[in-house]
């Protein structure tokens, strides 16, 4: 059975569309003011011919200012300069946002979004419980920074990032012509030595040889080292402009024109993917051979850059690195910011993230620019743009309570942290916490990082939407009734939570808690707060309904947990 | 090859279609109140029960499926034969559909503006042009906010593939429910083996215990509440008998190779047992018609599914009484020009393009409009795609000009001017 739709497969490069068909290949008229007839009307233009030579193609927005915007000045506590930029459309728009999330919430946020998984009972009370009466603005200005410096040099920082940058360079564990898993442990490599997210893209587009010899080459192999594709990845991850459907013709409803996306193309044009050496592998008792390509790229590339801008190195791979890396690139920067905004903050500055243009207006335009050049001051510090976020006042307001004046508005003020379902890959992890498998969990039970991606259809982490790593898209935030009985009736979460000896309820009743301390213990956990008096009472009903056999009664209160929204949601 | 673009393009967008509720500060309307019917009249007395959809994504070349013109500079390679109505020729490559044209007709002069896979893909599920601010329904909610659940443990309406379409203004509870693969049995259907049907129902009880709180927080979250919907639905199907329906593991190997053992095949013998089972309405998805390269080799080989799968199908319906309350459709967001580009493709041509109808209440042996000589454009009768809404909503009895209240306040008809007539000649 073949699925109904394809992925993104890479071009034949001999068939691509030859200009001197003058039907094929020629400029075609945006259909807006062709009469909206969609593709049909394909007519020569000469004026579209002329465009290409001057200094910019296409709508390319306004360039980064020379110095960072000016945070304003704000009656408003700010925690840093995040803060005033936001409070200024605040207090514009009469809008005052919620209170900050308390205290347990923001570990929880903080270890899902940075760690990718809720704290351990231990790792919770560690901050929780120290730092309770310091849980005022001033405390909380100590204590979020530590916690959050303390996740960013943890390795799980590496495992949930990976995850993240795994999706947008579309990396797969089994590639042929790769060595397995190469590119996550090159994605897992950037992000624990912290490399400088240019250096990082640098070394993806001037990648030469065998990923054995150079693991960046992994980015350009995944793309087969196929101009089309690489085009279309390299405009749309680092630079967030869409630029794949002027790939066969001009598209209607997009400004970008063939000609914009050859420009892009032509970078490649002397890069190949050659044959780099075969081994003769072992497997199962018989003798495998496998095939591992290189990158062989050439200087004689003939690409225009989308902006306009030449390099001193050429139209070619190493020209190309060179100017989307560039601080002048007005998209390098920004569109980086915006991802991790996007990321941390449930909605990007500039929405869709990955679809910048000058008709689509940021919702800070300032706030975007001085995050860009901070970025760019920093040295395309990354692990520091996440601190800078996550220690604002803005990333630390509450999901609940209603902010005043932003009633059902469409614009993006930031009043308030959206609720946000966890990722595919949060859950997984974090059912494996509750359950006290996550530490030196094995076989089916081990942590997501360590799976073969993509996952296929049916499984946990596919049912709630881990990325395909096929195509270049957003993952599906939409609730489904199969992911619903996946939850209720799936073999990963009823064996997680059988009463194994990890199980810290096992654990506790081992140790003669009392039920109504496991229950407490179990709720923090899993919510950040105590039961309240129902839940107490309907919980120990339970047990005592069930006391012929415990383990069970306690499983079953655990998938109840689990089976509630609140354990979803990160708050 | 093919336009690669637009592929990335159609699946990126529909994955945008489908998530665009869910953006901070957007789709605020979802969940906050139930939307209400505000008035419907003209209600006729529609024959159709129910509607099986099979969707021709990627823009189904019309000269070369359903409008043949042999031996003209744009028809292609493709011969014309002579089906079971005197008079209308299909492509040669659709035989065993042709011997079923005493109960199939066709409309051979849709026509739209909307050239880009994402949009047009929307105005042929929901009759409107996108906008920014507003997610409109689809006709399958549609149906099923006004004519309710046939089987009520079975949501009615199912997306067989991977296509999923929010409700939009109608709210989460209206969105379908979505098989991946129509090969497997709907996963996890049942309650773990570690469980017994005494503990599974006390967990759920102490589940909406636990719930509780979290809920009251976070009042009218569109969110949550779309999940505690898919909850409820999610265990309505598990304690139902028609929940079997899922599963094709009891058909006869010789039906399921009638249908031919390929994923659109077996989603149409799908839409067959849930039509059986009492859903509503069922949209199966036949992916890769967006053929801008190599248009001919790619439409020869998918016809050859689409052949069979559909005329199994329609014999299979009528075996079991089915066809009649049962209104079939065979549609795609845009035709392709009829001019044969260089790389033996053709691209996006919504000026004109046609569909296929058979069942409930639709009369077979009929052409409706046609396009020009040339196939470029609409000769005779254009129909447009409120127009077709219409038609759909007359074969199931909806009055086409029902006015829904959105959430927030806002009037929606099905279909919005009141100008727009269903092509009545298909029925009589």
């Amino acid at each position: 059975m073949s699925p109904p739709t394809a992925s993104i497969q890479p071009q034949d490069k001999s068939a691509a569309p030859e200009s001197t068909n003058p039907t094929a290949a020629s400029p075609i008229k945006p259909a807006y003011e062709a009469g909206a007839d969609g593709m049909a009307d394909q007519k020569p233009d000469a004026a579209a011919e002329e465009k290409t030579t001057a200094k910019k193609q296409g709508p390319v927005i306004a360039p980064l200012p020379l110095e960072p915007p000016e945070p304003p000045r704000v009656p408003f506590e700010c925690f840093n300069p995040i803060d005033a930029f936001l409070a200024q459309v605040w207090i514009q728009s009469g809008i005052r946002p919620v209170p900050l999330a308390d205290e347990a919430l923001i570990i929880r946020r903080l270890y899902l979004d940075l760690a990718g998984r809720i704290p351990s009972a231990e790792e919770a009370a560690r901050f929780s419980v120290d730092q309770r009466i310091k849980n005022n603005m001033r405390g909380r200005i100590q204590w979020v920074p530590k916690l959050v410096d303390e996740l960013l040099a943890s390795e799980g920082y590496v495992n949930h990032w990976a995850i993240y940058w795994g999706d947008l360079l579309r990396e797969q564990s089994m590639v042929d012509g790769i060595e397995p898993f190469v590119m996550r442990d090159y994605i897992m490599d950037a992000l624990r030595t912290n490399k400088p997210y240019d250096q990082w893209v640098r070394e993806m587009l001037s990648a030469q040889g065998m990923t054995q010899e150079d693991p960046a080459a992994a980015f350009i192999l995944r793309n087969k080292a196929n101009p089309e594709d690489l085009a279309v990845s390299v405009s749309q991850v680092f630079m967030g402009v869409q630029i794949q459907c002027a790939q066969c013709h001009n598209h209607p409803f997009e400004a970008w024109t063939q000609k914009d996306f050859e420009g892009m193309r032509d970078f490649w044009s002397s890069t190949r993917r050659r044959l780099g050496r075969i081994e003769t592998l072992e497997q199962n008792g018989r003798e495998v051979q496998v095939r591992y390509d290189r990158v062989v790229s050439g200087d004689d590339g003939r690409g225009v850059f989308l902006t306009g801008a030449t390099s001193p190195l050429g139209g070619g791979a190493d020209g190309l690195a060179d100017l989307v890396t560039s601080a002048k690139n007005p998209y390098f920067a920004r569109v980086a910011v915006n991802r991790v905004w996007a990321r941390l903050m449930g909605a990007g500055l500039v929405e869709p993230v990955d679809d910048f243009s000058a008709e689509r207006a940021p919702s800070h335009p300032e706030l975007l620019d001085w995050l860009a050049l901070e970025f760019i001051r920093s040295n395309y510090d990354l692990r520091s743009l996440i601190r800078l976020i996550c220690t604002s006042r803005s990333y630390q307001l509450a999901s609940s309570g209603h902010p005043v004046g932003a009633f059902m508005s469409e614009q993006r003020f930031f009043e308030k942290m959206p609720l946000r379902r966890m990722t595919a890959e949060q859950l997984h992890d974090s059912i494996l916490v509750l359950s006290g498998r996550f530490f030196g969990g094995d076989g089916p039970f081990r942590p997501a990082i360590e799976k073969r991606y993509p996952q296929g259809a049916g499984s946990f982490l596919a049912t709630f939407a881990s990325h395909d790593r096929e195509t270049l898209h957003a993952r599906d935030a939409e609730a489904t009734i199969p992911q619903a009985l996946e939850l209720m009736n799936g073999d990963f979460l009823n064996t997680a939570l059988r009463m194994h000896a990890q199980n810290p309820v096992r654990i506790m009743v081992d140790e003669k808690w009392s039920p109504e301390a496991i229950l407490e213990q179990m709720f923090y956990l899993a919510y950040c707060r105590p039961p309240t008096p129902t839940e107490r009472t309907a919980a120990m009903a339970y047990l005592q309904r069930f006391r012929a056999q415990p383990e069970d009664a306690w499983t079953d209160i655990l998938w109840a947990i689990v089976n509630s929204r609140e354990f979803t949601f990160i708050q | 090859m093919e336009c690669q673009g637009c592929r990335d393009y159609e699946q990126l967008s529909r994955r945008r279609f489908m998530g665009s509720a869910l953006g901070a500060g957007a789709g605020t309307f979802l969940g906050l109140l139930h939307p209400e019917i505000l008035y419907a009249q003209n209600k006729g007395p529609g024959q159709a029960r129910n509607v099986i959809l099979l969707w021709m994504g990627g823009g189904q070349s019309h000269l070369d499926t359903w409008d043949p013109k042999p031996g003209t500079d744009n028809g292609g390679p493709f011969q014309a034969i002579e089906t079971a109505a005197k008079g209308i020729r299909i492509s040669e490559h659709l035989p065993l559909i042709a011997r079923q044209f005493k109960d199939l007709s066709l409309i051979r002069s849709l026509t739209s503006k909307e050239g880009s896979h994402e949009r047009a893909t929307y105005l042929m599920h929901t009759g409107y042009m996108p906008i920014p601010s507003f997610q409109h329904a689809t006709l399958g909610s549609t149906a099923w906010k006004v004519l309710g659940k046939i089987n009520k443990d079975l949501p009615a309406y199912v997306t067989i593939g991977r296509q999923s379409y929010p409700a939009g203004h109608l709210g989460a509870a209206f969105a379908p429910f979505q098989v991946q693969n129509p090969d497997r049995p709907a996963e996890n259907i049942a309650y773990h083996y570690s469980v017994t049907d005494d503990r599974f129902r006390a967990r759920l009880e102490l589940a909406s215990v636990f719930d509780a709180k979290f809920r009251q927080n976070h009042p009218g979250d569109e969110v949550i509440e779309a999940y505690r919907q898919h909850y409820l639905a999610a265990r309505d199907m598990m304690f139902s008998p028609g929940v079997r329906a899922f599963d094709l593991a009891p058909e006869p190997d010789a039906v399921r190779s009638a249908y031919g053992l390929n994923y659109f095949g077996q989603g149409c013998l799908l839409a067959r047992r849930l039509v059986q089972a009492g859903v509503r309405f069922i949209e199966v998805n036949m992916g890769g018609w967006d053929t801008h390269q190599n248009n001919f080799e790619r439409v020869m080989e998918l016809s050859g599914e689409l052949d069979q799968a559909v005329s199994a199908l329609v014999a299979d319906l009528k075996r079991n009484e089915l066809l009649g309350k049962t209104l079939l459709l065979v549609v795609s967001e845009f035709g392709r020009t009829p001019r044969i580009t260089g790389e033996n493709g053709r691209d996006h041509h919504p000026r004109v393009w046609s569909c296929a109808l058979a069942g409930g209440g639709v009369v077979g042996g009929r052409v409706i409009g046609a396009s020009t000589d040339d196939g470029e454009g609409v000769k005779d009768r254009p129909v447009s795609i409120p127009e077709l809404h219409a038609t759909i909503c007359k074969a199931l009895g909806i009055d086409p000009y029902t006015t829904f209240r959105s959430p927030d306040g806002r009037p929606i008809r099905i279909v919005q001017n009141d100008q727009v007539q269903p092509v009545s000649e298909l029925f009589s």
